[in-house]
């Protein structure tokens, strides 16, 4: 039986290898930023996205920016292509240091997306364990603070198919790269996009990010904006 | 979960009279930044309180989320109490006074001095809630109030202790506010026993128990615990969660009050004693 499951593992995974996949992209963008806690800030990203076959790709950025926090992302996602539209499941790490306030973040999400035409989506859950980077303290204090349960939800609407040479999203969410919010902190992001050579994506992101709308006393907190690019081999 | 979505859309449409629609896309008030700068000018105007107590190791009383719409029961049960007791000097409500628009005129006559049933007038000092920012009331709070960031001090025989109000009702502090605080902190946190931070909103989010209502930004919760440990302030205190909550961490001991609105189901208040530490414990109304 023990043999029967390893054969049936192995052709699996060559099957899976020898698959056609998509070539790998590595996304890069400068940041500008401000909050009312950080102030102005800039700050640089770069990610990479891996295919290993056609339905399942590995992704990996890091990012740093000037306000002394830094952070690592991985996804892994499996895609299943629907006649209607393209269903993934994703698994996702986010780790952040916060240096200038000796705290570290950990955020481990599931999320199912849907892309179609005009749509992206996803919903999902996660969980965050967050701290001292350097734990000091000799009393009863606690070490870590866990957010066992919150949703992780995203959703945009282009103004183009997905393979029109450009694009216009509007997007609603609570994560993006380098941060996942608490639930009921959305992000509001303006987003575009234009290939004017093969290989070549240039993007643009503004991004509002409000608080208290679930206080029902919304009011400003920072806005940050994104210019980058996709390079496709 | 499912189930407490769907309570709390039953809840909101409920309470539908309550809520300020402008507030999920707009300030119901001034902004943060506007009500700061507010604050400081009548701060300026008034000057600081300063109060001075006959023993070391006094109390105070601590309320929060009253949520006045027409009675005043619990909140003028703790008023009473804290006025007949020899041990306490004053008290702290942070915020979520009130629940509907001109209710602040319901609960302040609950403050006013009876000499019949109160042996001291003991003062009672608050910050803003986001319910009290609700259709523009942060005009009612602040003809009441005056002011929703400041700081005071206790002076007794041998100590003194500094008490520092945020206003946080959007759920931000605001970049000034952020500043303001900094340098409270690093300019007159070493002359005092202890430190006592307040505010409405929770800093922490560890669970689910006032789905959907929000809290900080984790931007601004590292920040400011971070803060808070660094200046070595000994008790910070919240509301808005409506569920008690009481966390040592990075050295600094937060508590969320219960809520002790009149319809809650079980609404408490907390009495601190300052001693060489902080000693606190939990009054049923």
């Amino acid at each position: 039986m023990k043999q029967l499951l390893i054969v049936l593992f192995l052709s699996l995974s060559l099957s899976a290898l020898t698959q056609d996949k998509a070539p790998i992209s590595v996304r890069t963008y400068a940041e500008y930023g401000y909050n009312y806690t950080w102030g102005n800030y800039g700050g640089l990203a770069i990610i990479g996205n891996f295919p290993i076959n056609s339905y399942f790709n590995l992704e990996g950025g890091i990012n740093t920016n000037t306000s002394n926090v830094h952070a690592i992302n991985t996804r892994a996602i499996v895609h299943f292509p629907l006649e209607v539209g393209d269903l993934t499941l994703e698994n996702r790490y986010l780790y952040r240091l916060f240096l200038r306030n000796n705290t570290n973040d950990l955020s481990a999400a599931v999320l199912v997306g849907y892309t179609a035409n005009h749509i992206k989506a996803s919903l999902g859950f996660y969980g965050r364990v967050y701290g001292n980077i350097y734990w000091e303290s000799h009393n009863e204090s606690v070490a870590n603070i866990m957010e066992p349960f919150n949703l992780i939800y995203n959703i945009e609407g282009q103004l183009f198919k997905q393979e029109h040479n450009w694009n216009l999203g509007l997007c609603v969410s609570n994560h993006d790269d380098f941060q996942i919010e608490r639930m009921y902190k959305p992000l509001f992001t303006l987003r575009g996009n234009f290939i004017p050579v093969e290989h070549f994506n240039l993007l643009a992101e503004f991004v509002c990010k409000p608080v208290g709308i679930f206080h029902g006393s919304a009011n400003f907190y920072g806005i940050y904006t994104r210019l980058g690019l996709i390079y496709t081999w | 979960m499912v189930k407490k979505i769907t309570y709390s859309l039953i809840a909101l449409v409920l309470t539908a009279c309550d809520i300020d629609w402008i507030g999920f896309v707009a300030p119901t008030s001034d902004t943060t930044e506007q009500r700061f700068e507010q604050s400081l000018a009548w701060n300026e105007e008034h000057g600081y309180v300063s109060l001075s107590v006959p023993l070391d190791n006094y109390s105070f009383y601590v309320g929060t989320d009253i949520h006045t719409e027409t009675t005043v029961r619990n909140i003028t049960s703790l008023i009473t109490t804290l006025r007949n007791d020899s041990n306490a000097y004053f008290g702290l409500l942070t915020g979520d006074l009130v629940n509907q628009p001109n209710a602040f005129h319901n609960l302040m006559p609950a403050f006013t001095f009876n000499p019949i049933t109160q042996a001291r007038n003991d003062t009672l000092f608050a910050c803003v809630g986001n319910h009290d920012l609700y259709f523009n009331q942060w005009e009612d709070y602040k003809y009441y109030w005056g002011t929703s960031s400041y700081w005071f001090d206790v002076k007794t025989p041998h100590y003194q202790d500094l008490f520092i109000s945020l206003d946080t009702g959007n759920g931000t502090l605001g970049s000034t506010q952020l500043k303001w605080l900094r340098n409270i902190l690093a300019s007159k946190r070493t002359n005092y026993r202890h430190c006592i931070v307040y505010t409405h909103t929770n800093l922490f989010k560890e669970e689910e128990s006032q789905f959907p209502t929000s809290n900080m930004t984790l931007e601004e919760t590292f920040e400011l615990t971070d803060l808070m440990s660094k200046n070595n302030v000994t008790l910070f205190l919240q509301g808005h969660d409506h569920n008690r909550e009481v966390l040592l961490y990075k050295n600094v001991l937060y508590i969320i009050v219960d809520a002790m609105k009149d319809d809650a189901k079980n609404p408490f208040y907390m009495i601190a004693t300052c001693n060489e530490t902080i000693d606190y414990k939990f009054i049923a109304l």
